[in-house]
């Protein structure tokens, strides 16, 4: 149950397709179709919660291409807000990405276990 | 949004960059102006001064907490205008005596020195709170 749970996890993170990302600039491997994540995220699980920080991550990327957008166009004049969206974007996926990267180091060592 | 409550402490010291940011354009419109004796409503320009004021965010448990500052008001003076001896200029009275602004450059500067240093301050609490989530997310390594 916790491999399923932590391979569930990694698909979670790896083959979600990332509806708000602009295709050139989307996550890696972020085109693969949800289907092929196996069996559908139990209610509540980890594997949702995943779910939902990507979503926030994303949207937190949308938000920094925004606010950049906005002081092009000359719809905002604070830099500071900019930067600020910038920062929490990196921030995010920065979690994001270590989630991930425990999630990777956990399923490759339970894969490695002698049986 | 979840991932919102880690960022707390930027949006509290962004709120203060763009007080200060309007602080800072008080005061420019008051150097650029040390001198209009011409105004809309009439009369010398009169001195700015923006009014700060804590904002105070309801937490899901119904209290409340401060959450950064806004600018709450941009009062103008009340002081009497500086009056200047000066008959050939074109706003002079019958007196000879023109009102000119009472806003003093010098003090202004300082205020300026003032709105500056508190943006650098806030943006040294942005870097490092930065720093601090950056260490932290260092721990899973």
């Amino acid at each position: 149950m916790g491999i399923a749970r932590i391979g569930g996890g990694l698909q979670a993170i790896g083959t979600r397709p990332a509806a708000g990302l602009p295709p050139a600039g989307g996550l890696p491997g972020a085109t693969g179709s949800p289907a092929a994540g196996g069996a559908a995220p139990k209610p509540g699980g980890f594997v949702e919660l995943l779910d939902k920080m990507v979503d926030e991550v994303n949207d937190k990327q949308l938000a920094a291409e925004q606010a950049v957008r906005d002081l092009a166009s000359g719809r905002t004049e604070s830099v500071h807000d900019v930067m600020i969206a910038e920062a929490e974007a990196e921030i995010s996926f920065r979690l994001l990405s270590q989630t991930r990267n425990k999630l990777v180091d956990a399923y490759k060592e339970i894969m490695r276990m002698q049986i | 949004m979840s991932l919102n409550r880690i960022f707390g402490s930027f949006d509290v010291s962004g709120s203060a960059l763009s007080a200060e940011q309007a602080r800072m354009k008080a005061i420019a419109d008051n150097i650029a102006n040390a001198s209009t004796t011409r105004t809309p409503e009439g009369g010398p320009y009169r001195r700015q001064r923006v009014v700060f004021e804590t904002v105070l965010r309801e937490c899901a448990d119904g209290t409340k907490q401060t959450a950064g500052v806004r600018v709450a008001a941009v009062r103008k003076s009340d002081a009497p205008p500086l009056r200047v001896f000066d008959p050939d200029h074109p706003d002079a009275d019958a007196t000879g005596f023109v009102a000119y602004p009472d806003v003093s450059v010098p003090s202004e500067m300082i205020d300026m020195i003032a709105a500056a240093r508190a943006y650098e301050a806030n943006l040294e609490a942005i870097k490092n709170f930065k720093g601090m989530v950056n260490k932290a997310l260092a721990i899973a390594r």
